[in-house]
């Protein structure tokens, strides 16, 4: 069981940073870089393009590490439960008829 | 250590245009963000590979958390990919900052000669006035060679903002293509509103980039106007590389060899007049 209690712990603790990180990466860019004007039309528009594209890439790429969280923390919650319904069965299964 | 973006020549008005020490700044801030990037990114790699590889035997193991190692591997490749993006966003726009400030700095060298022979005065806006009149036909001439530095002056800004905006649009073109493939191969680290919303976001990307390049694509068209003064600014430049032009070599070349005629209205000599200039003119 210790073996399995390490696992269960790092899984936790690897949802946990996964979380911090996700959050830490996506206040990097909270919002679309300020676009300062280029002199004419051509330039202002392709640069405020870029820059929300720009932003929309990290908002996703953040929004991917957070998903990662979750699925650790799933991970985790199933590895639990199946423990748990393993360890269920086991005490209670009715003991042998013979 | 973040990159810094590029001094830039010394200005002190804005007649060429476009806020080029804000360009600067956001340079500086997208390098910034790309430098800050990297460490969330090595903390996540240190964490999958504590967790997954070879820690012992009390780490994860199977091929459950060789999928996820493999997943957020790609998430790692494509945190730094992002900053790749984001850098050479920044030099795009730090290089037209460098080239805007150059161009402005050397037309405000060709009114400072003015200035020096007492023909024109220039206020804290760099309003340019007459204090003796233009009777003088030597101030006429200095007009008249003004006029004509300030409008090969804007055609350089002009060159220097189409090669910024192409740079632009080909990491714009990549970015969708990472935004897309988040869509169509990653659905399921996205939740269904935020799919929505990338969704949404996409559409808005791709009318607001057909809006630029249109305007990108129309600026291939110059008028008779601009075609003879391309001809007197390939004039003016071969003229001032060659030496010939006298004391304005002085005012046109930089310290390190290089020159405003090779990074404004050149890039018609010192960085290749066919890239920059010509190709607004093809």
């Amino acid at each position: 069981m210790s073996g399995y209690d390490v696992v269960f712990d790092d899984l936790l603790k690897a949802s946990a940073e996964f979380s911090r990180q996700g959050e830490a990466y996506a206040n990097l860019m909270p919002h679309k870089p300020a676009c300062p004007a280029g002199g004419d039309d051509t330039i202002d528009k392709m640069l405020n393009v870029t820059l929300q594209a720009l932003y929309e890439m990290h908002t996703v790429l953040a929004q991917a590490v957070s998903a990662h969280a979750e699925k650790l923390d799933y991970t985790h919650r199933n590895y639990r439960k199946t423990e748990g319904n393993l360890f269920d069965y086991l005490t209670k299964v009715p003991p042998p008829t013979y | 250590m973040a990159k810094a973006p590029s001094s830039l020549a010394p200005f002190s008005y804005n007649w060429v245009g476009g806020d080029i020490r804000g360009l600067s700044r956001l340079a500086g801030t997208l390098y910034g963000f790309a430098d800050q990037a990297a460490e969330p990114a090595n903390t996540l790699q240190g964490t999958v590979d504590r967790l997954v590889s070879e820690s012992g035997d009390n780490a994860w193991k199977g091929s459950a958390a060789d999928n996820f190692k493999m997943d957020f591997g790609q998430d790692i490749v494509d945190v730094r990919w992002m900053n790749g993006r984001t850098v050479a966003v920044g030099d795009a726009v730090d290089g037209l900052a460098v080239t805007l400030a150059k161009i402005e700095s050397w037309l405000e060298s060709q009114a400072e000669q003015g200035v020096r022979a007492g023909y024109v005065t220039l206020d804290g806006a760099g309003k340019m006035t007459l204090p003796k009149g233009t009777s003088d036909p030597r101030v006429q001439r200095f007009l008249q060679q003004f006029n004509q530095s300030r409008e090969q002056a804007l055609i350089a800004a002009k060159a220097a903002r189409k090669v910024a905006a192409k740079k632009l649009a080909a990491e714009y073109s990549t970015l969708s293509n990472g935004l897309m493939n988040y869509k169509t191969n990653h659905r399921n680290l996205l939740s269904k509103n935020e799919l929505a919303a990338l969704d949404s976001n996409l559409r808005q990307l791709r009318q607001g980039f057909q809006d630029a390049n249109h305007l990108l694509d129309s600026t291939s068209r110059p008028g008779a106007h601009e075609k003879a003064l391309l001809k007197d600014a390939v004039m003016t430049a071969t003229t001032i590389i060659g030496g010939t032009a006298g004391a304005v070599v002085g005012t046109f070349v930089e310290p390190g060899g290089g020159t405003i005629a090779g990074a404004g209205i050149g890039g018609l000599i010192g960085q290749g007049a066919g890239s920059m200039l010509g190709s607004i003119f093809d």
